[in-house]
């Protein structure tokens, strides 16, 4: 496989171990023709109003990568007050605080705690979070209905 | 400020003339807690601002000299200690951002393991101190201990006792782990001192000091007699002298129970005295082998290929490759581990021994 034999060997190994042995709750696996493309499976953390769901994300590795964040996006449809309806995350790690100590397993584990932490004072989807600050029980019941609704795998 | 400023200033103009012993001592040495205290007994050692001598440190601009000093593999089964060469902290934050210095390693002889070093009181007197602790031994050996002393490291630190006579040595010979327990004649009698000195410290006073010296091999007078230690304990140290001190203050717990808290471990090296620092992550570098396959914690965060060799400064995360550490340097200011604004780069070889 020429694109397997060009990837540094960081990825590799980062891909060999994510699949020996996944993170609860979390799978990730290159795509055939793409190896710095993965397609991603969070499961909704328990005592969450995502629990029951099943979210599908993408993961891309840029050329910089690890000296850039990969970058990751919600395919499957979330009401949360730090993901917005193109999927994309509100994550500081993706952006500022990313660090190439940080890898695609921690990446996965932090997007995994965001769902069990909304965090809607620093909001990406603005309604939402305006939602979740005014009524935070409506907005609860709200994401457990889009969880029914888009999240069943 | 002013001062400080333009001390500054000489030591970039004048970098080979520089006299550290008007430096103060690198205040990031204690800032940075330990982040994670399982790697005991690794240290880089920063040698104090009292002596004339040139900056040892390695490294240009764009180019990385390798290293050709001596690396020194450690005793029987210990752990190897690296030492930092003297690098004035004014000049490190100078320093162009890319640049790499390269470690050589001492030979201690002497150490005393810092989380043993306790005190209890005598079951025969409840009101004297006893001090216990376990140490190495490359030589035969001598332990002084000292309680309220005043240490002079302009004067080869010299320990001076305040208002007491110091308790005679105590003899060893070589051997690791042996165990030192104080006698009652010389623990701290607590009705003779106040409890505001054992818990207090000053700038060179400190209520617990513990030295063990041991006289280098081969060290000859002139008329070729074996040299000695100097009496009485706690003398200036003479350059035949190798000595490991640790500077201690006393707590009270809850149920008022004296506490030992170290402050700082120096050794005294060829007449050169360096404070010892852990660098965080070296153990697991140092420790197995590649063989094991489990190679998770000792490779580079970054690259995930090399064995980690580089510690960033002033946060001592051992986490990078030579290689991976300078590329970072040219992307970003961050340690990857804490994201503390890098200082300088430290390369550590580790020779294995076979």
């Amino acid at each position: 496989m020429a694109a397997n034999s060009q990837l540094p060997r960081r990825i590799i190994k980062e891909t060999q171990r994510l699949l020996s042995e996944p993170a609860p709750g979390i799978s990730a696996s290159p795509s055939e023709d793409n190896l710095r493309y993965f397609n991603v499976m969070i499961l909704g953390p328990t005592q969450s109003p995502y629990e029951g769901g099943v979210y599908k994300l993408e993961l891309f590795l840029p050329e910089e990568y690890p000296m850039a964040a990969p970058k990751v996006r919600f395919l499957t449809k979330i009401y949360h007050p730090n993901i917005d309806k193109l999927g994309r995350i509100c994550l500081d790690i993706l952006k500022d605080k990313w660090s190439p100590a940080l890898q695609i397993r921690t990446v996965l584990l932090s997007i995994q705690a965001l769902l069990s932490a909304p965090n809607p004072d620093d909001p990406l989807a603005e309604d939402i979070a305006k939602q979740w600050k005014e009524d935070e029980a409506k907005a609860v019941a709200t994401a457990k209905e889009w969880t029914r609704q888009y999240a069943q795998g | 400020m002013g001062a400080g400023h333009s001390r500054r200033s000489r030591s970039q103009n004048d970098s080979n003339d520089h006299h550290p012993e008007q430096e103060p001592a690198p205040p990031h040495i204690n800032a940075v807690p330990p982040v994670n205290s399982n790697y005991p007994n690794q240290y880089a050692a920063q040698p104090q601002p009292y002596y004339n001598q040139a900056p040892q440190y390695y490294g240009g601009r764009r180019s990385y000299v390798p290293n050709n000093g001596h690396f020194y593999g450690g005793w029987g089964g210990a752990p190897p200690t690296h030492y930092m060469p003297f690098q004035p902290q004014q000049q490190m934050r100078q320093q162009v951002p890319e640049q790499t210095q390269r470690t050589s390693t001492i030979r201690n002889d002497v150490n005393l393991k810092k989380p043993t070093l306790k005190v209890r009181m005598s079951q025969e007197k409840p009101s004297a101190l006893l001090v216990s602790f376990s140490f190495d031994a490359a030589a035969p050996c001598s332990v002084s201990v000292f309680f309220n002393v005043t240490e002079d490291s302009a004067d080869s630190c010299k320990l001076t006792l305040v208002n007491s006579e110091p308790a005679p040595r105590v003899a060893f010979d070589k051997g690791l782990g042996q165990e030192f327990v104080q006698k009652l004649e010389h623990g701290l009698l607590l009705d003779t001192v106040s409890p505001a000195d054992l818990l207090s410290t000053g700038p060179e006073t400190f209520p617990l000091v513990v030295r063990l010296e041991t006289v280098k091999k081969d060290a000859t007078t002139e008329d070729g007699r074996e040299r000695e230690l100097l009496e009485p304990p706690g003398s200036p140290l003479p350059k035949w002298v190798q000595a490991q001190t640790t500077y201690a203050t006393l707590t009270k717990n809850s149920d008022g129970e004296y506490m030992v808290r170290v402050l700082k471990q120096k050794i005294w090296v060829e007449g050169v005295s360096y404070e010892l620092q852990e660098i965080y992550g070296i153990e697991q570098c140092t420790s197995g082998t590649a063989a094991t396959g489990d190679d998770t914690g000792k490779e580079c965060v970054i690259c995930m290929s090399e064995p980690r060799d580089t510690t960033v400064l002033p946060c001592r995360h051992m986490c990078m490759c030579s290689g991976c550490a300078r590329m970072l340097r040219h992307q970003t200011n961050r340690c990857p581990i804490c994201r503390t604004a890098v200082d300088g780069l430290l390369e550590i070889k580790v020779e294995r021994r076979t």
